[in-house]
């Protein structure tokens, strides 16, 4: 029987990040309402870095998030070392590299067994999978707690890093300490990676087989696998310098509200693991593309439901890169650099390719290194109007489908996008007995 | 001489978000304080999921953080995990994940070391990077509070 009419509110989907409330209303067909509704936060955020010193500023923004603090920073630095004309010697360039891929290896872990796996082994959480499946959490947890160290290592701390500086790093590890992240990588992330990329090629099957063409962009560079270097490139064949993003994407606020989407030629578009392995598949590390190849990965891939796949792909590129870095830090013999910062009025541009997709930190300083003007640009804001075309595009090839399918499949969908809230608070609430 | 257990004190809260900070500011001060040797400082801010490295490790944890109990600003209450109600919003998100979700993981991973929590009533949360005027003036009794319980337990620890 083909439905007529699908009413779906739902108040938060559960395993997202942040709050996200999805509303589908359809009748006769034709889709009335399609919304998924998240908290836009950087706004708060912007007025905050107002005024604040040029020191000041990535340790703020760090905040933003505990699970993107690495990726904020980044965007932070670059943007204040564009402004500054700022160089960094290659040995900060490796331990930022470093530092970088442990952020994403956490979070895409995080993302794939915990938020991600539980839907494809039919479990409502991560949690029954420890009884069902404990090889596969015992596996999570281990490489959960090495991404953990690698930020340790080169951040300084557990969380929000305080290591990283403008032009450079106020910290630098030990030689033992990069012998034993190499010992790590080598003899248990490896191994745990391709037993990672095993268990999602067995169930990349189950994903929807959903496809809807869409526009893309990431960044790219001729040298590398792009992360916060390089320039803005779209599947529509437009490349831009970072400071030069607003040629390829425009905020305009939706729904006579004061929510802001942001849109590509007019069009929605997306970011994140699938945009960045579709533009930039030849620089993957050859293990990692090995790795697509397993996960029956081709790109360009239509398909919103395979961003946990292109996140897998990415893990096993961020893995065997890490070696590399480690290896190179190690044949030049780690030594402490003192950043060196000279001030100046200007403005600068970071981008840097964060777990979620592409931020952007846009600052303007003036001559004593404070603040004036900034804007920043979270890839949640990017993708919110490609998921809602997707759900869009969803929801009418499943009016054969009870109710309760539709919401679980869209909720997986939006899952796949790993939205995120920033400004989410995460009070207590205690129950006095 | 006894072997006395190592305590975590994790300051937890976005201190973007006012007293959602407090957490951050009540272990950034207590760094100031005399402390017992077997006490270890945490500003663990917004780490959610990022933190069960640290809690797994931990032989004992103290986390303080920003409870809403229907108090007056700035009250305080020492507050098993048993208490904590499970989270409202989306369980196990990884953003911003709250402590007692992180917590729950914990339970089921592996054997969490002994916790309490000191849980605080904030006036108001929202986004601003300094604390409400009611808890500004609180802070130090707050810190004062912690610090009493740290040397107390130390004492009892070390059989003094």
């Amino acid at each position: 029987m083909i439905r007529e009419s699908v009413n779906i509110n739902v108040q938060h989907v559960t395993r997202v990040e942040g709050h996200g409330n999805i509303k589908v209303r359809a009748n006769n067909g034709e889709i009335e309402q399609c919304e998924l509704q998240i908290v836009e936060s950087p706004r708060f955020f912007e007025s905050m870095l107002i005024g604040r010193r040029w020191f000041d500023v990535h340790h703020i923004t760090c905040r933003i998030c505990g699970i993107c603090s690495v990726g904020h920073t980044t965007a932070s630095l670059c943007a204040t070392e564009a402004a500054f004309g700022l160089t960094i010697s290659k040995q900060s360039l490796l331990l930022r590299d470093l530092i970088f891929y442990g952020e994403q290896l956490q979070s895409h872990l995080l993302h794939v067994y915990f938020l991600a796996a539980p839907d494809l082994l039919n479990a409502g959480s991560v949690i029954p999978l420890v009884k069902t499946h404990p090889d596969v959490v015992a596996r999570a947890l281990r490489l959960k707690k090495f991404a953990n160290f690698v930020c340790e290592v080169v951040g300084g701390r557990h969380v929000h890093p305080i290591s990283l500086w403008p032009g450079g790093l106020k910290h630098c590890p030990t030689e033992a300490q990069l012998l034993e992240l190499k010992r790590q990588l080598e003899q248990q992330v490896l191994p745990d990676m391709d037993a990672t990329v095993d268990l999602f090629a067995e169930l990349a099957p189950k994903l929807p087989g959903f496809e809807r063409p869409a526009a893309y962009m990431a960044l790219k560079d001729p040298t590398r696998y792009a992360w916060f270097t390089g320039e803005l490139v779209t599947s529509t064949g437009q490349q831009v310098s970072v400071d030069k993003y607003l040629d390829v994407m425009e905020e305009r606020v939706v729904r006579d509200t004061t929510v802001k989407h942001v849109f590509h030629n007019g069009e929605s578009f997306y970011v994140g693991a699938r945009a960045r392995v579709n533009t930039n598949y030849d620089q993957l590390h050859p293990r990692a593309r090995a790795a697509a190849e397993k996960l029956g990965y081709a790109v360009p891939n239509h398909n919103p439901f395979a961003n946990n796949a292109a996140q897998v792909i990415e893990c096993v590129h961020c893995a065997s890169e890490a070696v590399n870095a480690v290896d190179q830090l190690l044949s030049m013999g780690p030594k402490y650099q003192e950043p060196r910062v000279a001030v100046r009025a200007g403005r600068g541009v970071g981008i840097a390719e964060v777990p979620r997709g592409t931020l952007v930190h846009d600052y303007t300083y003036d001559e004593n290194g404070n603040v004036v003007d900034d804007n920043l640009i979270i890839p949640t804001t990017m993708n919110v109007e490609n998921c809602e075309q997707d759900m869009r595009a969803l929801v009418p090839q499943m009016m054969d489908r009870s109710q309760e399918e539709i919401t679980a499949a869209l909720e997986i969908l939006v899952r796949a996008y790993d939205p995120c809230i920033s400004c989410s608070v995460h009070m207590l609430d205690v129950e006095f007995v | 001489m006894t072997q006395t257990a190592r305590l975590t004190v994790l300051g937890l809260g976005n201190e973007l978000m006012g007293d959602d900070g407090i957490g951050v500011y009540v272990v950034r001060a207590l760094g100031e304080q005399a402390l017992p040797d077997d006490v270890e400082l945490i500003d663990a801010g917004a780490g959610g999921l990022n933190l069960l490295n640290v809690i797994e490790r931990a032989e004992a944890i103290l986390a303080i953080d920003a409870a809403d109990m229907n108090m007056l600003p700035g009250s305080f209450r020492w507050v098993s995990p048993e208490q904590l109600r499970d989270s409202k919003s989306p369980i196990f998100s990884l953003h911003n994940t709250s402590f007692v979700e992180t917590l729950r993981l914990a339970e089921r991973f592996f054997a969490r070391p002994p916790t309490t929590i000191f849980a605080i009533q904030p006036a108001s949360v929202e986004p601003r990077m300094h604390l409400s005027p009611a808890l500004a003036r609180k802070l130090p009794a707050l810190v004062h509070a912690v610090c009493d319980s740290l040397w107390q337990r130390h004492r009892a620890q070390s059989g003094r």
